[in-house]
């Protein structure tokens, strides 16, 4: 442990991969909290596999036409976005058959993307980066596209925090009560896009969904109310990603794949514990005589 | 039943003209025609599938009319959502989303456009007035999945009533509750009449006739009564062979023909 710390202090890129997570987990946990209790998980999964279409894409013609600027994670910004339009198109005129759609993108998201990836020359490293994260690979310029990010989505999810928990509640309530619930129901889902976007970066596209998930379903069990999951969701996530690291870092295992088993452990006890807890009471109610 | 007279008056609430609404195929009004005047305690009554809450969804605006005149304080509903106050069913939420009392009472002080930010003080009083009116003021920390069926149903009454409604519609309130909160309900609505008009779906014929003032028979078709005359014979016509099942449930457990409505 003592080890990682002084590694971090002196390795940039360890230092970026954890300020990275940190980030991340900020949006994990406002947006995660929308999806869990919103039950659109399924949709951000068909969104994530989706983005690489769009990485492989932006890798194809960055190579190909020795485009510098244009980076995978334009790429993934890009195709996360177009996904998040088509499915609110798709759920908000023709209800019945969203979840075929969401299954159509998931997959030809992801035959788009290994193309493009195959058909780019030189090494195709890539291809395990993009799908299982590489948290250690992110530069200087990709933090700023980060940080920027970071801050419309939390920006976005706190300033209508009132409007989305009232179409995540009761959406037909919010509709009587003049909100254009379409509108604010396509922001849901850019700021989930965006939010699997900065996922990626740090466990990859096949495990962002349970980074994104796990959190806020920890959360929820502990919560009064919805800002309280944000926070405590936001807090699991920083604790999961910078543990998932250090974990990693000494013996040189992956890190994507340690952040996401720590998080499924702890949702794994949570939801155990929460079990023992309910039995425990319930045989405690039973066994006290009648009356009291 | 009226009681103010006047045919298209300023005292009509609801003035619908040969409604008719289908989903796709399936024809559920037809031809459908009504007033609800200022200060009404109407009872929309009817079986199950028969269109009760289609009606009441109608009036709110949340679904169009395929042909017919409707109109609501003198305007095509939906235009209207500030002046309405809608509670629907308590059982339709999902039992762990992570809600407290106040923020679900704080939704009905939404408005449209690009409010962003949380509540001012104006709605946050209005939030609580509207709780202490339904006698849940000390309640309003608690999460809303913990309490009662009964609690539950006045919490989303408190909501509707946070809006400052001039019109107030109730979808099945006092389905799933018990006797007592029944009557707790009955109380609360009475009062709550004296100063906006209520319409409430109801499949419980024991409460309509102790509290509401005038019935809407809904079957694909309205028939409008005074509550005198809902007995017997209009009831039988209305539910058929249907009715003795009802009344005979009533004050026992097995009243679940309501749960699917």
């Amino acid at each position: 442990m003592f080890e990682f710390v002084k590694a971090a202090a002196s390795h940039e890129l360890l230092r970026n991969a954890l300020i990275v997570g940190l980030l991340a987990s900020i949006a994990c946990g406002v947006v995660g909290s929308y999806v869990v209790t919103k039950r659109i998980t399924y949709l951000a999964g068909g969104i994530s596999h989706f983005v690489l279409g769009g990485m492989g894409l932006a890798r194809y013609l960055g190579v190909k036409y020795g485009l510098e600027g244009l980076h995978p994670l334009h790429g993934a910004v890009g195709a996360a976005v177009l996904a998040a339009f088509i499915l609110g198109h798709v759920s908000i005129k023709t209800r019945q058959r969203e979840d075929t759609v969401i299954g159509a993108l998931w997959a030809t998201g992801m035959a788009v993307g290994i193309l493009f990836i195959t058909m780019t020359p030189g090494y195709n490293t890539n291809l395990m980066s993009y799908l299982f994260g590489n948290i250690l690979m992110v530069s200087e310029r990709d933090l700023w596209l980060i940080v920027i990010l970071d801050a419309v989505i939390v920006a976005l999810g706190i300033l209508f925090y009132n409007q989305l928990l009232a179409i995540s509640f009761d959406e037909e309530f919010a509709r009587l009560r003049g909100l254009n619930v379409e509108t604010y129901y396509l922001i849901l889902l850019v700021i989930t896009a965006l939010t699997i976007v900065l996922l990626v970066t740090v466990v990859g596209i096949v495990m962002t969904i349970a980074l994104l998930t796990l959190p806020a379903a920890v959360a929820g069990h502990f919560s009064k109310s919805l800002w309280q999951m944000m926070v405590m969701a936001t807090v699991l996530c920083m604790v999961f990603t910078t543990g998932g690291l250090a974990a990693s870092y000494g013996p040189d295992l992956p890190s994507g794949a340690m952040i996401v088993i720590i998080a499924g452990a702890v949702y794994l006890l949570t939801v155990l514990g929460n079990a023992v807890l309910k039995r425990r009471r319930r045989l405690r109610k039973a066994a006290r005589p009648a009356g009291l | 039943m009226s009681k103010e007279g006047g045919k298209n008056g300023a005292g009509t609430v609801v003035r619908a003209r040969d409604v008719s609404f289908s989903y796709g195929d399936v024809p559920v009004l037809e031809g459908v025609s009504f007033d609800i005047r200022k200060g009404d305690y109407v009872s929309i009554l009817g079986p199950n599938g028969g269109g009760k809450t289609t009606l009441l969804k109608l009036i709110t605006g949340l679904l169009k009319p395929d042909s017919g005149a409707l109109e609501v304080f003198g305007q095509r509903p939906g235009k209207t959502g500030e002046q309405i106050g809608y509670v629907p069913q308590y059982f339709q939420f999902d039992a762990s989303f992570p809600v407290i009392v106040m923020d679900v009472v704080l939704m009905g002080r939404l408005r449209g456009g690009a409010k962003i930010g949380p509540y001012g003080a104006q709605d946050r009083k209005a939030a609580k007035k509207a709780l202490e009116e339904v006698g849940l003021a000390d309640v309003w920390g608690r999460p809303f999945a913990d309490l009662s069926g009964g609690q539950r149903q006045r919490v989303l009454i408190a909501r509707a009533l946070a809006t400052q409604p001039k019109l107030l519609l109730l979808d099945e309130p006092t389905a799933n509750v018990d006797a007592a909160v029944e009557s707790t309900l009955a109380r609360l609505l009475g009062s709550l009449n004296e100063r906006m008009t209520i319409v409430m779906v109801t499949h419980d014929i024991g409460f309509v006739s102790a509290n509401v003032r005038s019935v809407l028979c809904v079957n694909r078709n309205v028939a409008e009564h005074p509550t005198e005359d809902v007995c017997g014979e209009t009831i039988s016509r209305l539910y058929g062979e249907q009715m003795r099942m009802v009344k005979h449930d009533r004050d026992t457990s097995g009243d679940k023909e309501c749960l699917n409505s």
